[in-house]
């Protein structure tokens, strides 16, 4: 608001201020600055100690022939990489866990969004379903083989394999774990029942919903499949996607526990999962860099799966103000 | 939630109202039979004192029942085991509770520092932690073994702790939950003079107890159901959690199904009780950190 007239004096003024306030900032932000530092001190020294410096020897690693008794081994460049990209184990490991992820991602969709809207039905004896849903997940993956390996097992006939028996459906057990084409569908088969924690985000969003919503529906004589299909669906999107893109991410470490359980990879390698790949390297060959460099490589198609989710994930944000 | 929503069914009194829930009814049994029958099974199994020995047509339920195959698990004297559960439940203990309180004590700290504070490089830094999330365990192993061995941290309870204390998650759900307190009361404490720990610890700490809760309970369960970690950094039986040693249990005595589900039966019900009751707690978590971002 200053006239023409006073403006060199002003000029100056200002520029007085000016420098008597930067200085007083710069104080102050330094202060906060280290101030901020030391309270995230902790959390960084713990990821670079554990995720950081680690990262950085991994890629090391991957591009040396190290193992148990040669450590830090011989530079050997892009070799690891080469060989890994060349084994068929490979390729069948992150053919399975696509499967893996393409049969329990959706199949989890469809149990936990179905069984949250049949839950909010007051329908008598919802609380011991919910508890049923709940079982698989409050545990560690690795009892869903075990459990599973008991109704499934082949050595003296699991349960299904008594009940087949008994009702005259086979004349002689199925090796449900030891046959090639029978062993990863045993597998996926143990992995699909993990939907409840799913199903509890889905509850808390559908509770959410304003109740304008389905009273509107209600008045314009919407059919209620209509009204699952065209309105509640629609607007459990967000949540949708959040649920879908978390286990993208996660699908590389599908099913360690169960591989391990199950079946170790076999039979014949059928069932091998990129993560218990890593890890037969690593502890029974003891082949350090080839372990790493598959390490590395499964790590790039997590990051490329991230990278692709992200912007969906984004603009699905937004419904939640 | 409320008591009194809409509902899609119509009225339970009408004919189309009993057919509508009859079919729910026939859908989430069947359902409920393949998430937790097999459970069911684990748990009729882990009471027969007879052991169990598949036949035609198999028996489920136990002809002698009790609860000797906790009690010989539970005290090692199970054939092939001659460690007790007991050692690896103090441990599952130990490991949870430890990752539990450091978890909370850093990711409060940092969350506050990202929620209030400006400093150099605090986006950055941010982003970084945020990006942990996505780091697999499978890539850290071999680098972590190796590294920790060199620093005798491996087969040490602080060695098998500290991996499970990285996840940038917890800081991300801290500094989402301060982001919606009132700043009001923290800036009159700073005005008085109160230094900025002081302001967390007596403003912040206590009006965050709800997201503590939701996120010790999320890392408690997490660490107690933790198998890869303590597999590889435990190379001692005395060091193994739950998971682990019943990963190495079910290895070695697979016909001996009736102290295996009695093992598994005492990793997962603590759990399912942790988790049954404290599941509003759990899921808002997710809901606060994944979807209000």
């Amino acid at each position: 608001m200053a006239s023409e007239s006073q403006e060199s004096s002003l000029d100056l003024n200002q520029s007085e201020t000016k420098s008597r306030f930067s200085i007083d900032n710069l104080t102050l932000s330094t202060q906060e600055s280290i101030q901020g530092w030391l309270f995230v001190l902790g959390k960084i020294a713990i990821i670079l100690f554990v995720i950081g410096f680690p990262m950085a020897f991994a890629v090391y690693l991957s591009f040396t022939d190290s193992n148990l008794v040669n450590l830090p081994g011989e530079f050997i460049g892009l070799e690891n990489y080469v060989w890994v990209l060349n084994q068929d184990v490979w390729w069948t490991s992150l053919k399975n866990v696509f499967l893996l992820g393409g049969i329990v991602i959706p199949t989890n969709i469809i149990f936990s969004f179905s069984t949250a809207l049949l839950l909010r039905e007051k329908l008598r004896g919802s609380t011991l379903y919910r508890v049923a849903f709940l079982i698989p997940v409050s545990g560690p993956p690795i009892i869903w083989a075990i459990v599973w390996k008991l109704i499934l097992f082949p050595n003296e006939g699991g349960i299904i394999n008594a009940a087949l028996l008994e009702l005259g459906l086979i004349g002689s057990y199925l090796p449900f774990l030891s046959d090639t084409t029978l062993a990863l569908p045993s597998v996926i088969m143990s992995q699909m029942w993990g939907f409840g924690l799913s199903m509890l985000i889905y509850m808390a969003a559908l509770a959410g919903l304003p109740a304008s919503v389905m009273e509107s529906a209600a008045m314009d004589g919407a059919n209620k499949y209509q009204k699952v299909r065209y309105i509640i669906w629609p607007l459990m999107k967000p949540t949708t996607f959040f649920l879908v893109v978390i286990q993208l991410v996660l699908v590389m470490r599908m099913g360690f526990g169960a591989v391990f359980v199950m079946t170790q990879g076999g039979p014949l390698n059928s069932t091998m999962v990129p993560s218990y790949f890593i890890y037969q390297l690593a502890f029974q060959y003891n082949s350090f860099g080839q372990s790493a460099a598959a390490a590395i490589l499964m790590f790039v198609v997590t990051a490329l799966i991230a990278l692709i989710s992200y912007k969906p994930l984004q603009s699905n944000a937004e419904y939640y103000q | 939630m409320s008591s009194d929503h809409e509902t899609i069914f119509e009225d339970p009194s009408t004919t189309k109202g009993m057919i509508e829930r009859l079919s729910a009814h026939a859908y989430l049994f069947v359902i409920a039979a393949l998430t937790a029958g097999p459970y069911l099974l684990m748990a009729s199994v882990s009471l027969m004192e007879l052991g169990w020995k598949p036949v035609v047509p198999p028996k489920v339920i136990p002809e002698v029942w009790g609860f000797v195959n906790y009690l010989d698990v539970w005290l090692g004297r199970t054939p092939l085991l001659d460690r007790g559960f007991f050692g690896f439940f103090v441990n599952s203990l130990l490991y949870a509770s430890g990752a539990t309180l450091v978890v909370l004590v850093f990711d409060s700290l940092a969350g506050y520092a990202f929620a209030r504070l400006e400093f150099a490089g605090r986006d950055v830094t941010f982003a970084a932690v945020l990006a942990t999330i996505m780091i697999s365990p499978m890539i850290l192993f071999i680098p972590v073994y190796l590294m920790f061995n060199e620093f005798g941290l491996v087969n040490t309870r602080l060695g098998i702790i500290l991996p499970h204390t990285i996840s940038g998650f917890g800081v991300f759900l801290m500094r989402q939950f301060i982001k919606t307190l009132p700043t009001s009361l923290e800036d009159a404490a700073l005005m008085d003079g109160c230094s900025r720990f002081g302001v967390y610890w007596r403003i912040v700490v206590p009006m965050m107890k709800p997201a503590l809760v939701t996120l010790g309970i999320i890392t408690f369960i997490t660490v107690w159901n933790s198998f890869l970690w303590p597999l590889v950094l435990a190379r001692d039986a005395a060091l193994y959690n739950l998971p682990v040693a019943l990963g190495y249990f079910q290895g070695q005595v697979s016909t001996l199904w009736a102290p295996l589900m009695a093992a598994a039966a005492m990793t997962l019900i603590p759990m399912v009780v942790l988790f049954v009751s404290m599941q509003q707690y759990y899921v808002r978590g997710f809901v606060l950190g994944g979807l209000k971002g």
